[in-house]
């Protein structure tokens, strides 16, 4: 290939892009499938 | 740093274009250089599709003649008129390990400046290409040479699209529009 005459030399570090992170799903709030404590211990 | 320990001259690679020849398969493509394709079908881009790779030299890997070899040739070139040492174009000896790419070697990835620049190979199946150029890059009025480097987009030449997104699809690069064939923009021979 030609690529004519020399110019300069340079030094190039380029910036790495950080990889891709995962995007978490947003999780749905479930019901506490056990009762309330308090209201165990609390007399009626 | 790698290799050549200096301060970078900036951040931002540069850009470049240049074809390959190609060849895609049922679960493989492959890009390889116009000049000098390695016979065992290996290619110094692979990979380049999706991240940085490294030029490697090797003019300076070949065996060192012997010293009686090395002076006798010594005399041949000195009467012929040669200066004593190796001749920048035609090395005689091997070069000694260098920074790829080196200025008295013609190692390195190559790119024109311009896509219009890069001239015609002679023969199979070529696409062209964007690549970014990084680490040590030796400027020249056309082009570069480059120690480190990585495809970022392929041109198909106009009539071969089909083959091209077959290829730019198992490589995962964008494909641009076509551009037209060297016969209609004008001819040039690939001088390498």
């Amino acid at each position: 290939m030609n690529i004519g005459e020399h110019v300069r030399t340079v030094y190039i570090e380029p910036i790495e892009e950080p990889p891709p992170t995962e995007v978490s799903a947003p999780v749905e709030p479930m019901p506490d499938p056990l009762p309330d404590p308090r209201r165990q211990l609390d007399p009626a | 740093m790698r290799g050549f320990e200096r301060v970078p001259d900036a951040i931002e690679p540069l850009i470049g274009y240049r074809a390959w020849y190609f060849s895609v398969e049922h679960h493989a493509a492959s890009l390889f250089p116009i000049s000098n394709p390695d016979p065992s079908g290996w290619s110094a881009w692979n990979g380049a599709n999706d991240r940085w790779v490294s030029a490697a030299c090797t003019l300076d890997q070949r065996q060192v003649p012997l010293e009686s070899v090395r002076r006798c040739l010594e005399r041949i070139r000195s009467k012929l008129g040669y200066p004593p040492g190796a001749c920048r174009s035609f090395p005689l000896f091997p070069l000694s390990p260098h920074t790829v790419p080196g200025e008295r070697c013609s190692c390195g990835f190559y790119a024109m400046k311009a896509l219009e620049t890069v001239i015609e190979p002679q023969a199979g199946d070529v696409i062209l290409g964007r690549v970014e150029l990084a680490g040590k890059v030796i400027e020249y009025t056309d082009g570069y040479r480059a120690e480190r480097a990585r495809i970022t987009q392929l041109t198909p030449v106009a009539g071969t699209e089909q083959q091209a997104m077959r290829l730019a699809n198992r490589l995962g690069l964008p494909m641009t529009t076509p551009i037209a064939p060297w016969s209609v923009r004008g001819r040039h021979i690939w001088r390498d």
